[in-house]
């Protein structure tokens, strides 16, 4: 699904979702190869998102209707840009909430310190 | 280095022989694909020897056009499913304030106070889940606008 360098595959699924959205709150719109590109400079190359997880995990948060596309053609191709919805903005504050919980939930089980 | 035309067309062609057969799908990979292959052309390497070695990484097109419809139409469903949910409960809580509203007449008009009085925690009740709902509702459309 993914392509790690240093990261656990198992400990990023499931995760893919929530980091497009958060993206998108932060940078307002996006392309797909944007998306990766970011990632990949946000976790200093430890996470790189491969085509096959990020197109599914887009077209279906299209479908789920918590984001939208705004086309723009450059040439003979069209670039698609990706945004959040009113829903997804929702969501997106959901799932940051839940994943919040769910780390300081493990902290606990795990019985880890929380980095400082 | 920027593609030309014709080495767009012959990235579209490949892409849809390869399997991918939905047009948005098909957009989004066309100007992923050009994005990459734009950053490994330089002067030494040509098209060709590019093209190829970006889609060497990508996997099985198939895979991926038959992963997309599968996340699409769960998505889909869920959504409404969801949807149809969450219209049905505040119907629901609406019709259940507006009987709140009225029943209160009904029971005075044809029993006595004493009744009412006993029924007033139920009628309560009624009210505070209806104006919580449309209150949610409220919330969700201004925060989220």
């Amino acid at each position: 699904m993914y392509i790690c360098s240093m990261q656990s595959n198992e400990l990023i699924k499931g995760t893919l979702k929530t980091i497009i959205l958060n993206l998108l709150t932060q940078n307002g719109k996006m392309y797909g190869y944007e998306i990766t590109q970011a990632v990949k400079e946000l976790s200093k190359g430890e996470i790189q998102i491969t085509e096959g997880s990020l197109y599914p995990a887009l077209h279906g948060l299209v479908a789920e209707g918590l984001l939208v596309t705004e086309s723009m053609n450059i040439g003979k191709r069209v670039r698609k840009y990706y945004k959040l919805t009113k829903e997804g903005k929702a969501e997106t504050k959901k799932k940051l909430n839940e994943f919040s919980d769910f780390i300081v939930l493990m902290q606990g089980v795990l019985n880890l310190k929380p980095a400082l | 280095m920027q593609l030309s035309d014709l080495h767009i067309e012959i990235i579209k062609d490949d892409i849809k022989k390869r399997g991918i057969s939905s047009d948005a799908l098909g957009e989004d990979l066309l100007d992923h694909i050009c994005l990459l292959v734009e950053d490994e052309l330089n002067e030494t390497v040509e098209f060709k020897t590019a093209y190829l070695n970006v889609v060497s990484k990508f996997g099985s097109f198939k895979l991926l056009q038959e992963e997309t419809t599968k996340e699409i139409t769960s998505a889909s469903l869920l959504t409404k499913i969801y949807k149809y949910f969450d219209y049905a409960f505040t119907l629901f809580y609406i019709l259940l304030g507006c009987f709140s509203l009225v029943f209160p007449f009904v029971v005075l008009y044809y029993h006595p106070i004493e009744v009412f009085v006993i029924l007033s925690p139920v009628l309560l009740f009624g009210y505070i889940v209806c104006f919580t709902r449309i209150n949610y509702k409220k919330f969700e459309l201004i925060q989220f606008k």
